[in-house]
Parts: structure tokens; sequence; C-alpha cells
């Protein structure tokens, strides 16, 4: 949801932005002029080959890299704006990020896993309501009963549901995912990118979807596609 | 980051990374145990030397020295000792001030004794040509022994002594004072006080010399009662001008700290008495030196300062020597403990460098989750926090123990000597409070590093390259 009155409708503004690696001769453009807005509610699936600079984009999205050019608004707040303490509270409280990898912690259980954003909230929160939270979200993802299992015992594609169950705890608004079915099987693949869709059409979230595999670009509403980190192609689904 | 998210933290990473922890903790541990052993015993030791040995909250102020070979001259020549004198007005002057309690002026003898006796002791009589005593007032001893510490002669201001010519006239242990021109009366013996000084010296050097059985300080107590001769008034050095020289009746009624090193202490009342019957009257107005109480024990150096004003000076800078050899020998103890704590504090840095490096993934992913930079930073200090007080608190109970077992070799293994203490340590909680602090700032110092580097982690680049 975007801030009201900041007279945006967008979740996601980003003007003409560029990321350069090195300086110099050596010198590398990751991405190059990219604009694109997210609306409230949109699914938007980026595409392109590896290394096209998707997953920059995307880290520059979810506030995690600062080092570029151009703007970049979320929520109509202006990012460049804001210092490391507003970008972290913004990424904790209305952004939830699902990473190809899973970034899970092997040393606690399932259960505290799924909490691990409580944290860094700043007020002081309920923790029963959400330890019952945590539970509902295990059980939504598929993974209800298991709180107490150590991510080492869960397959890749529960590992994945675990860390979307870990994303969405604190209902972010928006839900970054950077290549979410790289590492499963197709048909592991398909049950996550299921569960996307099934997430977007009954809460509504806002989701952008960096991946290189056709099933979840073709299940996202809209789909841009990079080369080289240039935006060459930006359809609806 | 709320304090319970800290804790949280900091308790999951002392179950995972426990063994790299306990072997940081170890050099910090060792580190806090000996700087707090060293400074324990030297702070022990301190106590005793500067408390009972040499104690600092008094100092005996005395004139500068005249010339040597003029003082013997003038002694030999009967006509009492030249020696630069304390003026009343000198103590005054110390009496009014703020850093001083109380002063005891104290009185040398001004004229030549010698001495007699010891044989129920030492199993025959110890004679000296010359005999060193000095007189102070019986305020300073306080309670020594069962003996009243007062000129015997002041029992007989209310003319209850009863009067004689000759020591025969009297009944014993009482002998007959009779000072030059004036009648004698039968009075108990000078009360007097002796030091623990001259118990070292007799033991390691008169006694081996001329076959005298050791005494001790346990044996010195017996010699309460004991009564021996001076004779005062003329010795080897010659005789004084005026006064009869004659026998008196001395006995020691106690050990005292107050009391000269070599030599007896007599009630001041006595000593001025001889004195002015030797030496005139002016040898019972001033003082050879003055024992100033200082009202507080880190204002010795004020009291010694005003001194300085009045021309006076410490007779005895041992307590200031001592004082500073074991400053230095305590400084240079704790430095080697400091350099223990530096080189665990560089252990620390390694291992925390290394847990850094480990947990980019996990830094990263936190920051995705919400964390600041500064959480990081503030997670892995208080890490090293925990781990330094930790051990800090570790150290402090093993150098206590250790402590415990060198007492115990000391009671056990050391002879005894004088000032024997029960305990050569002194742990102020000052000190076991401020070595906890110096683990915590060394375990902190050697973390600071890595933390920054751990609030420093780009979590886009590690997250990226471990996908």
């Amino acid at each position: 949801m975007v801030d009201p009155g900041s007279g945006e409708a967008s979740v996601v503004r980003a003007t003409e932005i560029v990321k350069r690696y090195g300086d110099g001769k050596a010198t590398k453009v990751a991405v190059d002029q990219v604009s694109l807005d997210v609306d409230d509610g949109d699914f938007l699936a980026i595409v392109g080959p590896s290394g096209c600079g998707k997953s920059t984009l995307l880290g520059i999205l979810g506030c995690l890299d600062r080092s570029f050019e151009g703007s970049l608004s979320l929520f109509g707040r202006d990012v460049r704006a804001m210092n490391d303490a507003q970008l972290a509270g913004l990424r904790g409280s209305r952004i939830g990020f699902v990473f190809q990898a899973f970034h899970l912690l092997g040393h606690v259980d399932a259960r505290d896993n799924v909490l691990a954003p409580v944290l860094f909230v700043r007020e002081r929160p309920d923790e029963k309501k959400l330890r019952a939270r945590a539970d509902a979200l295990l059980e939504e993802v598929g993974l209800g009963g298991r709180g107490d299992d150590m991510p080492s015992t869960f397959s890749g594609g529960e590992r994945q549901r675990l860390a979307v169950a870990r994303a969405l705890l604190l209902e972010p608004e928006l839900l970054l995912c950077d290549e979410p079915t790289g590492n499963l099987d197709l048909a592991t693949g398909r049950s996550v990118t299921e569960l996307f869709l099934r997430l977007h059409e009954e809460r509504g979230l806002t989701i952008v979807a960096v991946t290189h595999e056709e099933q979840l670009a073709e299940a996202a509403s809209r789909t841009i596609r990079l080369s080289a980190g240039r935006v060459v192609d930006g359809k609806e689904s | 980051m709320r304090l319970s998210s800290l804790r949280k933290l900091v308790l999951r990473d002392l179950v995972r990374v426990r063994g790299a922890l306990v072997t940081s903790g170890f050099g910090i541990m060792a580190g806090t145990a000996a700087l707090v052993f060293f400074l324990a015993l030297g702070l022990g030791v301190r106590t005793v030397l500067l408390g009972e040995v040499f104690p600092i909250d008094q100092v005996e102020l005395e004139p500068p020295k005249g010339s040597s070979f003029g003082q013997l001259a003038s002694f030999a020549l009967g006509g009492g000792s030249s020696a630069p004198r304390i003026e009343l007005d000198d103590i005054e002057k110390l009496e009014a001030s703020p850093y001083v309690a109380a002063v005891y002026p104290k009185l040398q003898f001004s004229f030549p004794a010698s001495a007699r006796g010891g044989k129920q002791l030492l199993g025959r009589d110890l004679n000296t040509g010359e005999m060193i005593a000095d007189g102070i007032d019986p305020e300073l001893v306080g309670d020594v022994g069962e003996l009243p510490f007062r000129d015997p002669l002041a029992a007989c201001d209310d003319g209850g002594c009863q009067t004689c010519t000759s020591t025969k006239e009297c009944t014993a242990p009482q002998y007959c004072e009779a000072p030059q021109n004036e009648k004698g009366f039968c009075v108990d013996p000078v009360p007097a006080v002796v030091s623990r000084y001259i118990i070292e010296l007799f033991d390691k050097s008169i006694a081996p010399a001329h076959g005298y059985p050791q005494i001790g300080e346990k044996l010195l107590e017996r010699a309460e009662g004991m009564i021996f001769k001076m004779w005062i008034g003329e010795s080897y050095l010659g005789q004084a001008k005026t006064g009869t020289p004659r026998w008196v009746h001395t006995r020691v009624v106690g050990i005292s700290d107050r009391a000269i090193d070599i030599g007896i202490t007599l009630p001041i009342d006595t000593v001025r008495r001889w004195n002015v019957e030797f030496s005139g009257a002016k040898a019972g107005e001033a003082y050879s030196s003055v024992m100033v109480q200082v009202a507080e024990k880190d204002k010795v150096g004020q009291v010694v300062e005003l001194a300085d004003e009045l021309g006076l000076k410490p007779k005895d800078t041992r307590a200031r020597d001592v004082s500073v050899l074991l400053s230095g020998v305590m400084g240079l103890l704790a430095l080697v403990a400091g350099i223990i704590l530096l080189v665990s504090a560089s252990n620390i840095a390694y291992t925390f460098r290394v847990l850094v490096n480990d947990r980019r993934r996990e830094i990263a992913l936190y920051r995705a989750l919400g964390a600041t930079g500064g959480d990081m930073m503030k997670w892995l200090l208080a890490l090293a926090l925990t781990v330094g007080m930790a051990g800090g608190a570790v150290g402090v109970l093993v150098a206590w123990l250790l402590s415990l077992g060198a007492d115990r070799m000391g009671a056990t293994k050391l002879p005894d000597f004088p000032f024997k203490p029960d305990t050569f340590f002194d742990f102020p909680p000052w000190l076991m409070l401020g070595a906890l602090a110096f683990a915590a700032l060394f375990s902190l110092l050697g973390a600071l590093g890595p933390a920054r580097r751990a609030g420093k982690v780009d979590p886009a680049a590690a997250l990226a390259s471990l996908q």
C-alpha cells in the first residue's frame, strides 16, 4: 500500500537506474538506465539470461544496494533521502525477501526461522501472537506441524516454502523474490510458483520476482525482459 | 535492536561457537587472573608494610641534623646533646593544620646513659656501653601490656610515696629515685616499651655473636615485667655537667610500634625530668622529634610540606621508599598482566574476524530482514563483552583460589618473621570490579575491528555471491 498523501500509485517507481562496478577502463555496467513501475497488487516478473543484471536490479529495488544512480521511490518515499535505519525499517516491515539459496538459519528450528524478522522489529512485539502467526503461516505454506523441525530435515521445496513463510511473517506489502525456483526441480518449482500465485490472488500481495524460468514468468501478470542490464521488452502477461 | 533480541542472538552464539569463544575467553581469563593476583599481592604486601611495619598514617618529623662531630663533642664534655630542637611554637603550628589529627612530641636523652640487665630472659645480664632512649606521650603508646606507662614519680605528687636515700630502703621492685638536691622517693621502675626491630637486630646480629639465645617476638612478650638497671648521667662517652649520676630501674611493659627502633622508650615526663636535671631547663622545653598522626592517609604529603616550611623533615623515609619500590614492582607485574590481556585481545580479534567471515551470509540475511549495520556491530560487541566478562569473572576466581594456595604455602613453608601476615593478599572490591572492566575492555578492543566489518557487510553482494 502506498503512503497516503504521497500522491503516488506505485509501490515501486524506479527511474533510469544505473549500477556500475569497478572504475575507469574496468567499469562494468550491470544495470543500464532501467525504469519501471510496480503498482499495488502487481505480480511482475523480471526475466533474462543469467548475468543480465536481474538480481542486481532486485537488490536495488529492495534497498539492499544503495550505490546506484537514478531515482527510486518505494511506497511513495524517496529511498535516497532515507538513512540506514529508515531503510532497514522499511525492509523489515514492508518488504519480504525470498532468495534462490533460501538463506535459512541452520542453527534454529523452522518456527524460529519464520520468527527471525522479529529480532529486528523496533517496537516490543506480542511474542505469543507472533508465534501463533508463525505456526499459521507454516500451515498455509504446507509445513503445518513442523515448527520444531530443523531446516536440515527439509527438502529443497520445503525449505523454500519455509523461506516464504518467513518473508510473510510481518505482513509485508511487497514480496521480492530472487530466482525463488532456481534451486528446485520442475515439479517442486511448480508447487512454489502455485504458492506465489495463491498469495498474490488471495492476499493481493505485490510481487516482483526475478527469474529465468518460463513457468514463473508466465504466472506473473507482467513481464520485463532484461538483456545486458537494459530493458529490452516489457509486456502484460 | 531490542535488548531481548540482542540477548537471544548472543545466547545462540554462545552455544553455536562455544569452542572458539572458550578459547578466546581463556586468554582473557589468564590475563585477568594474572592482573588480579599480582595486584592483590602487591596491595596485601603494601598493607602489611605500610600498615604495620612502616605505618603511613603517621610521620615522625625532626629538625635537620647539626654537625655530628659537634654533637658528639658536646655530649662527651657533658654538655648534653646540642642537636637542633623542635620548639613548642612549631608543635602548635602543626596541631593547627587541618591535615593533622594529633602531634606527639618526642624527647631523646640529652645525657649519657648505659644499661645492664636481661638475665631473666637471656640467662646472663646484657651490658650496653651507651643506652639510646627517648620519651613519648603515654597517649601515643596507648594500652600496652598490663602495667601503666607513666612517670612513676607522678604518683608521689600527693605525698603517696615513701621517702628514701637508697634503694635498700624500698620494697622490691621499687627503687629509690633521688635526683640531685632533692629527696628521694621509693617508686616503681620506670616503664619502657621496645620495638619489634630490636628483636630482629638482637636475633640476627647480637645473639649469634655473643652466644645469647634468640628471643623472637613471642619470647619477648615474656620480658614484660623484666627489670633492668640504667646508669644515667654517665657512660663511656663522659659525664653530664649537672645532676647526680645514679642507677634507675626500668621495666619492660610491652612492645609498641611507636617505640624507638633501637633502644627503649620511656614516658616523656620522665625523660624531660632527667634532661632538665642533667642538661638544664632548656633541655626540657624543646623536643628532638614529633610524631604526627595524619588526619587522612593520603594527606601525608601535605603534612610533609608544612613540616618543610617549619624547617622539619621526615625522620624515616623508608615508608616512602618502600611505597615507591612497591609501586614500581606492582606496575611491572601489572604490565606483564596487561601484555597477556593484549595478546588475548588479538586472539579475540582473530576469532571474531573468522566468525564474521563465516557469517557474511547470515549478516546479509539479517540486513534483509531489517537489521541496520549498527545492529550487526552491537551483536558482535555484545558477544565479545559477554566472553570478556565471563573470562574476567573466572579469572578473578582463579586469582582468589591461587592466593589461597599461596597463603597456605606461606603459612606452612615460610619461617616465622616479624610482621608475618596471615595473608599476603588484599582483594578490595574496586580491584575485582576494575579487573572485570579491563577484561571487558580488552575483549571489546579485540572485537571492534571485526564488528565494524560486520556492520559494513554489503548485503546485496553477500547474498548474490552465495546464490
